[in-house]
């Protein structure tokens, strides 16, 4: 199924061939309602868009051919409104729905409640998400087809012999975890077979007192691993294909920030049988349409299934750029029926893509989240840069959802001159009105550990906070000074009998810059 | 124009075609001394100016003549004012209550974040213009901390 490097021949052509989709409803907002909506353009396809009382303005309501409010701001009474999105569905008379990421674009429920309503769900079957959505159970069925999860020992025996000889056929370093913990309390990271029986008591002891319960979890201790992901695609006739790796390694608080293709950690070996995995795993959970399989990776090359994410990633350009594919055309088609348009041999990625999550907050206060109004938007241009972005110059962000409004990817020969390109794109990117994480970006691509390549979980904190605010320049208070005299500014003062208007964005070009 | 700007007033003037003068300095802005990246992209909102120049991003406020002289003169007021637009989520003192410096006062949530205002110094509460469910954005004192070193001179 994968890894072959033989031709073979397209098999499903005979099978029973779906209906064309010629509509689809987006249950999403943002970038991703919009990535889907341009594909949909090109493919002749018309697109709805759902949209929650805090988005009546948003890009991705205009942008589509038809759009329906679907509730109040809160996503728990719109985008999560599985009743709602299926009667706008019914309203507009689509054939497909799209989930995008996030909301309920995992939910088992929403992919089944879609089917019997009639419409195309594009995306794997209920029974898919929910087996991938039950960590332990994804563990136990990847395992069974050979894919390596963290070494560990969750059993029922908890003598001290018992737990020393599985802790020595684990393996060091190993983690003793309570079994009811969370939040990193009561763990502890031993070294060697001396060290965890000297441990062992205080752990039991900890786990007592902090959980009420002294069961312990066992499991290989990875340290600064690296987050590589596989991309993976299925069609309806049991066909599958890799698309290669993503390292998605630059995290905070296990939020992704920087994502590439491909991972500099992997050789021609190591990548061969990292696919492999990815592939085997998705086959085990008999998966169709787009999705990824995540792995951790340790510094001696040893990778641990983490989970399966049965959707589109946020992080999907990287590996469209370096394929020259659109994966949500793909979507759509396998979900049309169509069996995969190529062979895994025909797959070569050239070159290095690397992509920027570009979040509403503000890196200096502790990325507090920056909502508000986006008063001036300029996407970068250049060659090999792309900008996925779910706003424009007199957007509003909300509060209510996630930070992140755009994506910005470079790709170029090699990671240099995909990061250099990049940075330039950050450079050249404008948002004024609200807070950014554009400089921590900046910060991060220039830095020693990201341009060595020598990345892991934790390199953030390698990295260090932004700088303190530099103040401006003379130089540049008077730029800002000469810039200033050909402005025209929001003109809010001059339709004063009119201060109740809701929104003075929406009148034409009301304002100017130099 | 006087530009303020990360707690400082700056007097900025036209010179000339090409210059400007900045806190008395005269300052080039020639296409040629300006260096790549030294474009400024400014939007103006009332007093309020974002700018973006040499890949930073700055906010600013214009102030009149007198607004400034007053700013130089004005004591240090325990004045906080919401950090993002949001809901308040809890409130944790009264009016005429005690506060110590670092200590919780109103946390102020937003996209699922939290973000705590903290008290600057020690004191007591004398306003309070929030209560649990308010809306709230950035501009407006939520709360007032009289100092508690001024109270006692």
């Amino acid at each position: 199924m994968s890894g072959d490097k033989r031709p073979t021949p397209v098999i499903g052509q005979n099978t029973r061939a779906l209906p064309p989709i010629r509509s689809v409803l987006i249950a999403n907002r943002g970038e991703i309602a919009l990535r889907v909506i341009r594909t949909c353009r090109a493919m002749g396809i018309r697109t709805v868009a759902v949209y929650s009382e805090a988005d009546a303005g948003a890009l991705h309501v205009r942008e589509a051919d038809r759009a329906l409010l679907i509730g109040p701001a809160p996503s728990s009474e719109s985008y999560l409104r599985i009743d709602r999105i299926l009667e706008a569905a019914k309203e507009a008379g689509v054939d497909a729905i799209h989930p995008g990421y996030g909301f309920l674009s995992q939910n088992g429920d929403f992919a089944d409640a879609c089917a019997s309503a009639g419409f195309t769900f594009i995306g794997p079957k209920g029974d898919v998400h929910r087996l991938m959505g039950d960590k332990k159970a994804a563990r136990q069925q990847v395992r069974k087809f050979a894919v390596p999860v963290v070494p560990g020992y969750d059993g029922e025996d908890q003598s001290d012999a018992r737990l020393a000889a599985e802790a020595s056929r684990i393996g060091f370093p190993l983690m003793i975890k309570p079994s009811r913990g969370g939040g990193g309390k009561g763990m502890h990271v031993t070294t060697s077979a001396a060290e965890f029986e000297a441990v062992l008591p205080r752990a039991r002891r900890e786990s007592l007192s902090s959980f009420g319960n002294d069961f312990l979890v066992l499991e290989r201790f990875v340290s600064k691993p690296r987050h590589v992901e596989v991309q993976v695609l299925f069609d309806q006739h049991g066909k599958g294909v890799h698309l290669f790796e993503r390292e998605c390694s630059v995290q905070r608080r296990h939020q992704k920030v920087i994502e590439e293709t491909p991972s500099v950690a992997l050789d021609a070996d190591l990548r061969q049988r990292l696919c492999a995995a990815g592939v085997a795993a998705a086959a085990a959970a008999n998966y169709t349409n787009a999705g990824t399989v995540e792995f951790l990776l340790d510094s001696s090359g040893e990778f641990f299934f983490l989970e399966m994410n049965t959707r589109l990633q946020v992080e999907h350009p990287v590996t469209e750029m370096t394929l020259g594919i659109d994966l949500v055309r793909l979507q759509i088609e396998i979900s049309e029926g169509k069996p995969l348009p190529f062979e895994q041999w025909q797959l070569n990625p050239r070159g290095h893509a690397i992509e920027a999550r570009l979040n509403a907050e503000d890196p200096r206060h502790n990325d507090a989240p920056s909502p508000g109004r986006i008063l001036h938007f300029e996407p970068p241009h250049g060659p090999f840069v792309r900008c996925d972005s779910g706003v424009a110059t007199g957007s509003m962000v909300p509060e209510y959802y996630d930070p992140m409004i755009a994506k910005i990817i470079a790709s170029g020969p090699t990671r240099d001159a995909a990061r250099t390109s990049l940075i330039e794109a950050l450079r050249d990117l404008v948002v004024l009105g609200i807070a950014t994480n554009r400089e921590k970006l900046i910060q991060i691509l220039e830095s020693e550990p990201f341009r060595s390549g020598r990345i892991h979980t934790g390199v953030l904190d390698e990295i260090g906070p932004l700088p303190a605010e530099v103040p401006p320049s003379a130089g540049d208070l008077a730029l800002i000074a000469e810039a200033l005299e050909t402005v025209t500014t929001p003109n809010r003062a001059a339709s004063d009998d009119r201060e109740a208007a809701p929104d003075p964005w929406a009148a034409a070009d009301s304002w100017r810059l130099a | 124009m006087r530009l303020k700007v990360a707690g400082h007033v700056h007097n900025v003037a036209r010179k000339s075609a090409t210059e400007f003068e900045v806190d008395g300095v005269r300052v080039s802005v020639a296409p040629a001394a300006a260096p790549r990246h030294s474009r400024a992209v400014v939007v103006r909102e009332s007093d309020r100016v974002f700018a973006q120049v040499g890949g930073r991003n700055y906010r600013l406020t214009v102030m009149s003549r007198a607004a400034a002289e007053a700013a130089e003169h004005a004591p240090a007021q325990g004045e906080l004012e919401a950090p993002m637009p949001g809901r308040v989520t809890r409130v944790a003192v009264a009016v005429g209550d005690a506060v110590h410096r670092g200590q919780e006062l109103i946390v102020v949530e937003a996209m699922k974040m939290e973000n705590a205002l903290i008290a600057p110094t020690d004191g007591v509460v004398t306003s309070l213009a929030v209560k649990v469910g308010d809306m709230v954005a950035p501009g407006p004192a939520l709360i007032v901390i009289e100092p508690a070193a001024e109270s006692a001179s």
